[in-house]
This record gives C-alpha cells, sequence and structure tokens, in this order.
C-alpha cells in the first residue's frame, strides 16, 4: 500500500453543472419551486416601475373597487389603485424589512452565540455573563414575539427602520441558541484544541474555526426566517404598527381590503394575502434546501435518490446487456 | 543531563456538578522526560493518561503540582508563552483533528502564525514538514475530507512538528488506524525524532507498540502511577502485578506463543469518584494482603530508575520461564512491526 498516493480526484466522466442540477430539480422537484417563487418575486421587486401597469401610489376614485378585469388583473381598491401594481411593488417594503432584520439578528445573535458557547465551561466572570445572556434570551422568548414587537415599534416611534430593529430583536434568541448549541459540540472538537495549543487567541479561534463549522443550521435558519419575518412585517402593518397605507405593503393592503370583503369585493385583499403566502411557502422551501445542502447525511440521501433514479432510467438497457 | 520536562506531585480533579465529590483523574504523580527521549504512558481506558497529556499542554488546568518545562513552571504567567511551540501534540482522532472547512495546509502552517512567521516563511515551513512526513504536496491542497486515515495522521504530525518542537505529546495516535498505517506511522515518528532530537511522551494503551518505541515507560492505574521504569526493565521482569496482569492481556497473532504467567485481574477497575484507601488494585489483586488496603504504598526503588508502588513486588517473584515468556513476546512484537514496515 502506498500511503502517498491521494485518492482519485476528478472522475473522467463527472457531470458539467447543469446536468448536476437538472437531476436535483428531477429527485427535489420542490426545490425549484421554492427557487422560482423567490426569483419571480425579487425579480418583481426589482423591475416593477417596468413591470407594473399602474402607478402604485396614485388614486383614481371613478375605478374604485373594480373586479378583476384585463386592464386591472387583481383589481383595484377602495381608492382605485391597481392591486396587482402595489402587489408587485409590495416586496420592495417587505422584503428589504425583512431580509435586513433577519440578517441583523442573524449576525448579532450568531456572534453573541458563539461567544457564550465557546466560554460555557470556562469559570468566573465569562461563565458568569454567559449565564445572563441566556436567561434574558429566555426572558425575551418568554414573550410572544408578536406582542414583543408591537410594544417595540410603539416605544420606538412608527418607521422602517423600527419595525426592522423589532424583528431583528425578537429574532436575536433563535440565532443565540442555535449558535450557541453547535458551538457547545464543536468547541470539544480536537482542531479547536490543537489551535489552543498554537496560542491562536480565543476570538480567533471562534472566527476561524468554530464559526464556518457551525453556519449551516444558521444557515438554513435564515431563509425559513425571512419568509416567517415577512409575515411579521405584513402582521406589524396589518394592525397599523408598521407601514402606512399608501406605501405598497401586503399587510396594509389586506388591512385596507378586508372591510370590503362583507360587500362582495374581495379582490383587493385576497389577492396580496395569496401573494404574501405563495412567497413564505417559497423562502421555507428555500430554507429546506439549504438545510439539505448544508447536511452531509441528507445529502447523501439526496445523491443516493438520484443514483436510483439514473439506474431506474437506464435498468431496461442494463438488464438486456444482462440477458445474454 | 537537564530534564526537559518534570512532573512534579500532578494532581487532577474534576468536580461533580451538583455534588461535592470529585473525579480523582491524575492522582500525584511524577515523571520526568528527558530532552530526546521516549516516554510512554501506559494505562487502561479511564487511567488518565489522556489527562496528563492535556494538562502537559494546558488544555486543562491542574488541581495540584507542578509541570516544570526546562526548570520553569508552566503554570507560571508567560512561561507557557515563552514555551509557545516547544509543546505540541498529535491527537488519536486524526479525522477530528483537522477543521474540515480548511485545507490541510492551513491547518498544518497555523501554529506558526502565532510565533510570528510571514507568508513565505511558513510556506516553506509547510513544505518542508510535508515532505518531511512523507505527503505529496498535491495533497496540501486538499481537504480533510479527500484524505485517508494515514495520510490525515501524517498532516497531524506534520502541524505537531512544524514549529519544531522540543516535546511531542502523542495521545494515542496510532490506534484508530489499521494495521499497515499504523506501523508506517511508528517508522515516521521514530525516524522523525532521530532526526529532529525531540522528546516525546507516547500515550498508549498498545504495549507493544510502547515497547518498540519508548526508552522508558510509566504504567498507569486509577490515575496513579504504579510502575515506572526503563521500557526493557518494565516489560522484560516487570514488578507491578498490575504490569504483570497488563502484559497478560495482550493479544498477538501467534497461538503458539506461550502465554505470559498470568496474574488474573479480577472484576473491573473502581470508580474514580470513590477511591478506596490503600493501594488501588487491593480490591482485584491476587496477592494483595491486609497492609495493601491500609496505605497507599510508597515508590520503591526496585533497579536505576525503575520504581514500583507495591508493597508486595518481592512476592511476585521471578521465574526464567517469565522472563522467557516476555523474551518472546518482545522478538514477536519487533517481528510484526516489521513487518508491517516493510511493506511501506
Amino acid at each position: 500500500m502506498d500511503a502517498q498516493e491521494g485518492p482519485q480526484r476528478t472522475p473522467p466522466d463527472r457531470n458539467p453543472w447543469h446536468q448536476t442540477l437538472w437531476s436535483i430539480v428531477q429527485a427535489r422537484p420542490r426545490f425549484a419551486i421554492g427557487y422560482i417563487i423567490v426569483a419571480l418575486v425579487m425579480i418583481g421587486a426589482i423591475f416593477a416601475p417596468v413591470l407594473a401597469p399602474y402607478n402604485p401610489v396614485s388614486a383614481n376614485p371613478q375605478s374604485a373597487l373594480l373586479s378583476p378585469s384585463a386592464a386591472h388583473w387583481f383589481g383595484t381598491d377602495a381608492v382605485g389603485m391597481d392591486v396587482f401594481s402595489r402587489c408587485l411593488y409590495a416586496p420592495r417594503i417587505d422584503l428589504t424589512i425583512a431580509v435586513s432584520g433577519t440578517l441583523i439578528s442573524a449576525v448579532i445573535g450568531s456572534l453573541i452565540g458563539a461567544w457564550v458557547g465557546f466560554h460555557g465551561r470556562s469559570k468566573g466572570v465569562r461563565q458568569g455573563i454567559g449565564f445572563v445572556i441566556m436567561r434574558a434570551a429566555d426572558v425575551l422568548q418568554a414573550f410572544p414575539v408578536f406582542v414583543l414587537a408591537i410594544a417595540l415599534v410603539a416605544s420606538l416611534g412608527q418607521s422602517i427602520q423600527t419595525v426592522v430593529i423589532a424583528i431583528a430583536f425578537v429574532n436575536i434568541p433563535i440565532y443565540l441558541r442555535l449558535m450557541r448549541s453547535q458551538v457547545i459540540s464543536i468547541r470539544e472538537m480536537k482542531f479547536v484544541e490543537a489551535a489552543e495549543v498554537a496560542g491562536v487567541s480565543h476570538s480567533k479561534i471562534i472566527l476561524r474555526h468554530v464559526i464556518p463549522n457551525a453556519m449551516a443550521p444558521t444557515l438554513a435558519q435564515l431563509s425559513i426566517n425571512i419568509g416567517w419575518s415577512v409575515i411579521m412585517t405584513a402582521g406589524l402593518s396589518f394592525i397599523g404598527a408598521g407601514v402606512r397605507a399608501p406605501t405598497p405593503e401586503w399587510g396594509s393592503m389586506i388591512a385596507a381590503g378586508f372591510q370590503n370583503i362583507v360587500t362582495g369585493q374581495w379582490s383587493p385583499s385576497v389577492f396580496p394575502g395569496v401573494v404574501l403566502a405563495i412567497t413564505v411557502f417559497g423562502f421555507s422551501l428555500v430554507g429546506a434546501s439549504v438545510e439539505t445542502f448544508a447536511d452531509p447525511a441528507k445529502v447523501r440521501r439526496l445523491v443516493a435518490d438520484i443514483a436510483a433514479r439514473k439506474r431506474r432510467a437506464s435498468a431496461p438497457r442494463a438488464a438486456l446487456g444482462r440477458g445474454q | 543531563m537537564k530534564k526537559l520536562v518534570e512532573v512534579v506531585g500532578l494532581k487532577k480533579h474534576f468536580p461533580i456538578s451538583g455534588s461535592k465529590k470529585v473525579v480523582q483523574a491524575i492522582n500525584n504523580i511524577s515523571f520526568h522526560v528527558m530532552p530526546g527521549e521516549t516516554v510512554g504512558l501506559v494505562g487502561e481506558s479511564g487511567s488518565g493518561k489522556t489527562t496528563v497529556g492535556r494538562c502537559l499542554l494546558g488544555l486543562t488546568d491542574v488541581t495540584d503540582g507542578s509541570i516544570l518545562f526546562e526548570d520553569q513552571d508552566l503554570a507560571g504567567p508567560k512561561v507557557r508563552k515563552k514555551h509557545l511551540g516547544d509543546l505540541q501534540i498529535v491527537f488519536q482522532e486524526s479525522m477530528e483533528a483537522l477543521n474540515p472547512r480548511l485545507p490541510v495546509f492551513r491547518s498544518v502552517e497555523e501554529p506558526l502564525t502565532t510565533l510570528g512567521f510571514d507568508a513565505a516563511a511558513r510556506a516553506e515551513r509547510v513544505r518542508e514538514v510535508i515532505d518531511r512526513v512523507g505527503l505529496s504536496q498535491r495533497l496540501a491542497k486538499l481537504y480533510p475530507a479527500e484524505l485517508t486515515g494515514g495520510q490525515l495522521q501524517r498532516i497531524g504530525i506534520a502541524r505537531a512538528i512544524v514549529t519544531r518542537p522540543k516535546l511531542l505529546v502523542l495521545d494515542e495516535p496510532t490506534s484508530m488506524l489499521d494495521p499497515t498505517s499504523r506501523a508506517d506511522i511508528i517508522e515516521l515518528l521514530i525516524s522523525l525524532q532521530a532526526d529532529l532530537g525531540m522528546a516525546s511522551l507516547f500515550i498508549s494503551h498498545d504495549l507493544s507498540t510502547l515497547r518498540h518505541v519508548s526508552q522508558r515507560v510509566a504504567v498507569m492505574y486509577l490515575g496513579m502511577i504504579v510502575e515506572q521504569g526503563p521500557a526493557r526493565e518494565v516489560f522484560g521482569r516487570p514488578r507491578h502485578p498490575y504490569t504483570v496482569g497488563l502484559l497478560s492481556s495482550v493479544l498477538l497473532p501467534n497461538p503458539d506463543l506461550p502465554r505470559p504467567v498470568p496474574v488474573a485481574l479480577k472484576g473491573e477497575i473502581p470508580s474514580p469518584i470513590d477511591l478506596p484507601t490503600g493501594c488501588f488494585l487491593a480490591s482485584r489483586c491476587p496477592l494483595a494482603i491486609e497492609q495493601c488496603r491500609a496505605a497507599m504504598p510508597p515508590a520503591h526503588p526496585v533497579g536505576e530508575d525503575h520504581f514500583v508502588h507495591c508493597i508486595r513486588h518481592e512476592a511476585l517473584g521471578h521465574s526464567d520461564e517469565m522472563s522467557r515468556v516476555f523474551d518472546a513476546f518482545e522478538r514477536e512484537t519487533e517481528r510484526i512491526l516489521s513487518i508491517g514496515a516493510r511493506t511501506n
């Protein structure tokens, strides 16, 4: 046996990337659906000025509360604004708030969580600080998140920044716990000890060795959480604590339209709701895919599925070959 | 010659949460390592041998006692910092010992970053040690998941020797490897030591490997060193019932080999939480008398640099047959290891 030779790399029949992608899509079509939904929503938001048939904030009382038609695909609302145009513009607000709020909470929560997890076993002040942080997170999580967010917006004043801060704040404990639990197990790994023997500083060990190996669940959580934060943003706006009326935003659109449902004009309320639901669904599918790609065990199952599919596809030929 | 490392009265107790009791992982052990020497530390699982290595490297704080490195107490302020890179470790779990997200050369060069080497000097050193452990430079760019167990252990060794340490702690470096890679790694370690003149503390439960590599051995049982001395003496003429028991338990792949005179150790290793007064082995030892249970036996010198903690060591006796058996054991060990090495 020759210990010097590495495993053979780059097998000659390596699939080009688009083929690999296609086989993943075939094995897990729901992932593709998720990415398509998210991509469509993003494209819609970015190119809204080009795609939207009407100005989303110009009221036109003459064409108020129209039913869906060729001119107004999703109908118009009580002041005559085109619901379809507003739905296209809405993710500009909703996604910006949700994404930035979630990212802020992920960064802050992960860093604190990594620090607490890393020093969980050390004695003295650090353990004390860690204890206080975890109990604070307990208290934070004991409140219903939505109530906490309303309270924050109420006390800080109503603006987009406030909603971002509220969403970031209520999500911090999630990332804190997630990262801490990962770090506690990774902290015991031998490569961390090797770095300690080498005299590498704790903060550098956390950034270089611990966090990169503890990221996977956080990344998966991130995407699911963005979808969830979209609901939160819409929810805050729905009860009037978030974005205010003329700005196109799903939550406030639903709120503005739902009084008209009793009189039969369902479209100004239902369409933004459906778009919102589909968007959140898309993000949670993307989250599921990230979780799969980050977990070696799930990747193995996916690879096995793809291989099984290939076998099934080529089975008739193989059977013929064996039959001689 | 000046001692490189001297451990004096080392104790390590782990607290048990929710209880006043402690796990006595190490109980008052003393030993030393001379420059360039290999000292073997042998014992069952749970005997505390790995904890000794971790204390030496400062991965865990000691409860009592001192560790002197070149006559300076490592617990002293700045002393460990001054000796950064002088002590290194090779772990048992070669896979877990490398960050899976970094190409292996990044892991190898890491100990140099804290010693103030610039990028070019680091790259040069890394190239050198990768060569030295017998790997191709190509492998250095790969990730740990792409290497075999033997290759990973070589990378682990490369990382340890990259700072040119004076003491290498080898924590069961071969126990996770298959027999052929094991022999390769042992040969590599022996040749490295000869070339670089570093001392090593070889922690293992594998007696045949230890016999092959170490000049002196210390036998650990329940956090105590029960016998220590030159390897030839300890393995050829063991004076502690536990050492004899350990040697009799070695399995060799040769059914014709006579079994060493058995000292059957009864029962299980006692819990390190409630240790008995007196000799820890008394409950398992066939030679135990009332006196053994009364007090911890002190160190008896039984030869040059050979100590045994047993008041009954004379009763153990020593027959010619026993000598022959251990000689055969030794030859067999050499033979097995040389078979492995030849295939390299």
